[in-house]
């Protein structure tokens, strides 16, 4: 049996829109264990990103509550939130997010630094950024370490910030479209080192997509319609 | 350190912000120099005061009529009081200028103005040496005068310069102020008269006296008022001449052994004078010695020791009291509202001038607010990758020390650049453009004093980052409140 690693459990999210109350998940319950790959399916407007971002301890629910390995997100500090997001949680963007004034390999190193403090830095600086290397050369990035995210293509960008998303060896890394931006081809090969990842360190993966053929490649599919979880995918 | 590192990066993207470190270093520049300038004025006015007076100087006020007499008896007392190193005396007057010979040009001048009101004060030049500097503003390089020709015997006539005429007559000399010299266009040699009155023996009518007396040379402290309105005579002259002989001396000027501490000094001098029960001890009612004022009353215009409680404890008496008393100031005290107001102009220009400090840390909390806003995607990809609230706060607080860090380094090293070379810079202004910045002919100094004080700087350099500090941690704060995910999507 695998240990749940996240949990949501009767998860509201709404939002004020002027004088109207906007809900946009309305009781979710959904979980992702260790190690595993799951994939969140759902039309645009479906709550898949507000899900994914109350996953990530980015955001807190209206209602109902978060478990991460058991512990009640809501009973955490924001510092505290911060300092596990930063352990625990990888995020991967549809829009890649990174920071344009770093370049590639900065960019990669940067979920370590924030970690690591300035004792931790000058301990550990230089193997963060070996990590970091390694990680860029072992995903065909080793020629572009020193360029800047606007000197790099679309699906360079994605893989850097995967890169980013899995320097800290977190326990789960959560997806937003993150083919959403690419060409088929290129998004295949983006799941590819998800997945690759997957099989090597065991790693978590939440994949938010609304590409059938990324979901058929996930063991496990969950479709969100309207704020609802319409299917868990526990069967499958 | 991420904060650090990603602060630099923002720094260094934006061009904008090196017109906050332009800022900075503006303000930093401008006080520095402007204060080092003003601390300059400071110093050479005090060196200039300093000059004219003694270190304490002991004045006898008596009652109305009396003057002190008897010079060597309060010099006994001070020379045995601890502290004191030297002692001169003095006798100040006033009196009315005229040069006999130029009478047009003299109504001229007094209708203009009180200028033909001088002080003249009499002094034994042996005394004067090593208590006060007359000696030094004898021998210092004169810019408008005509020096003395002998400073060890400054008064003797000036043989050459005077008309044949005068030669053979017991003409005494005068040492005049180089600024009334020049003014007065005086010649080493001219014969001018001083005018003045004093009471008779009753004490009831002035009299008047007009002598004339030969200028032996100039003088010159540095002072331009003293300068201006000073002229010496040997002590004995001016007594005999103008003042009828009713006093010999009217304060003493005194050098303590050790002048950075006066205070002690000062109290010694008050007490051995008081107790020695000279002329000028505090009040004094026969029956009880040093009454202080507060137990002085007025009655029909007679002066009575009536106060209850009594001096030292006993009751008071009721009887009549002298109210006479020592004056003892140091020179600081003397000349105070002239220093204290040179260094409230100071402290005002550097409150004005802080004025472009607070504009350019102001200007620096606007780039830095649109900084945050610029990168509220940034906050929120921050946010997404653990950074705390402080990290976050710890970026923007980076770049606007960063900025301020560069303007004052800057403004610092433009700063001492510029005090270091302001007569050069000066001279190059002037004989470029034609700019004058400096006219030693309005101030008392040959060249434009500037002297740098480090806590001043220091203090400068602390205000500004105190400064810059509160307004970048406005935005600094403002980007750690923004909520992540509304961060993430903004466009």
């Amino acid at each position: 049996m695998v240990a749940t690693l996240l949990q949501a459990s009767a998860v509201e999210r709404r939002y004020r829109m002027g004088s109207r109350d906007l809900p946009v998940l309305r009781g979710v319950d959904f979980s992702v264990g260790e190690g595993e790959v799951v994939a969140l399916v759902g039309a645009s407007g479906a709550g898949k990103s507000t899900l994914l971002h109350l996953l990530g301890l980015l955001d807190a629910p209206t209602s109902g509550s978060v478990l991460l390995r058991g512990a009640d997100a809501a009973s955490l500090s924001p510092e505290r939130r911060a300092r596990t997001r930063n352990r625990e949680i990888g995020f991967v963007f549809q829009f890649y997010h990174l920071i344009p004034e770093l370049h590639a390999l900065d960019n990669v190193c940067l979920p370590r630094w924030i970690g690591l403090g300035w004792g931790g830095w000058i301990r550990e600086g230089r193997r963060v950024r070996a990590e970091a290397r390694g990680l860029l050369e072992k995903i065909g990035l080793g020629d572009r370490l020193h360029h800047r995210p606007s000197q790099l293509s679309g699906g360079e960008r994605q893989r850097v910030a995967i890169a980013r998303a899995l320097v800290g060896d977190p326990a789960v890394v959560l997806c937003d479209e993150p083919t959403g931006n690419l060409d088929s081809r290129t998004g295949e090969q983006i799941l590819d080192l998800l997945l690759a990842r997957n099989a090597e360190r065991g790693t978590a993966f939440v994949i938010a997509t609304h590409n059938p053929e990324i979901a058929r490649r996930c063991p496990r599919t969950v479709h969100l319609a309207d704020g609802l979880v319409v299917d868990s995918g526990e069967a499958s | 350190m991420y904060a650090a590192r990603l602060a630099l990066r923002y720094l260094f993207a934006r061009k904008i912000h090196l017109v906050g470190i332009a800022g900075i270093f503006l303000g930093v520049t401008a006080l520095v120099v402007v204060l080092s300038v003003m601390n300059g004025f400071i110093q050479e006015t005090r060196r200039a005061v300093r000059g004219t007076l003694a270190d304490v100087i002991v004045t006898p006020i008596l009652e109305r009529g009396a003057a002190p007499v008897g010079y060597e008896a309060y010099a006994a007392v001070l020379a045995a009081t601890p502290g004191v190193a030297g002692t001169a005396p003095r006798l100040v007057w006033y009196a009315l200028l005229t040069t006999g010979d130029v009478r047009g040009d003299l109504v001229a001048r007094a209708s203009g103005g009180p200028l033909n009101a001088v002080q003249v004060v009499g002094l034994d030049v042996g005394e004067e040496q090593g208590v006060t500097r007359f000696d030094e503003s004898l021998r210092a390089p004169s810019l408008v005068g005509d020096p003395v020709e002998d400073p060890d015997d400054p008064f003797a006539p000036p043989l050459p310069y005077l008309p044949p005429d005068e030669r053979d007559l017991p003409r005494p000399t005068v040492i005049v102020g180089e600024q009334l010299f020049d003014l007065w266009r005086l010649r080493k040699g001219q014969v001018i008269d001083l005018a003045t009155g004093v009471l008779d023996a009753g004490g009831r009518e002035v009299v008047t006296h007009n002598r004339r007396f030969a200028v032996a040379g100039t003088f010159r402290t540095g002072e331009y008022e003293y300068d201006l309105r000073t002229i010496y005579l040997r002590r004995e002259d001016l007594a005999r001449e103008l003042l009828d002989a009713t006093q010999d001396f009217s304060e003493i000027v005194v050098r303590l052994s050790d002048p950075s501490r006066p205070a002690d000094a000062v109290a010694a001098i008050e007490a051995r004078l008081a107790a020695a029960g000279l002329p000028g001890a505090r009040a004094d009612c026969g029956r009880h010695r040093s009454i202080p004022p507060a137990e002085i009353v007025e009655e029909g215009g007679v002066a009575r020791h009536a106060a209850p409680g009594g001096n030292g404890g006993s009751p008071s008496c009721g009887r009549e009291v002298t109210r006479e008393f020592f004056l003892v100031e140091t020179w600081q005290e003397r000349k105070g509202v002239l220093l204290a107001a040179i260094d409230n102009e100071k402290r005002i220009m550097a409150v004005i001038l802080f004025f472009i400090v607070v504009v350019a840390t102001f200007l620096l909390f606007a780039l830095l607010y649109t900084t945050v806003q610029e990168k509220t995607r940034d906050i929120g990809i921050l946010a997404a990758l653990g950074a705390t609230r402080r990290g976050i706060q710890g970026v923007f607080l980076g770049v606007g020390i960063t900025i301020t860090a560069i303007g004052e380094a800057l403004g610092l090293a433009a700063g001492l650049a510029i005090t270091g070379n302001l007569q050069a810079i000066e001279q190059f202004l002037r004989e470029k453009f034609g700019l004058v910045i400096f006219r030693p002919d309005v101030y008392i100094f040959d060249h434009l004093p500037c002297e740098v004080d480090p806590i001043g700087v220091a203090v400068i350099l602390a205000a500004t980052f105190a400064c810059s500090l509160m307004f970048t941690s406005i935005p600094a704060w403002m980007a750690s409140r923004k909520e992540p995910v509304r961060a993430l999507r903004y466009e």
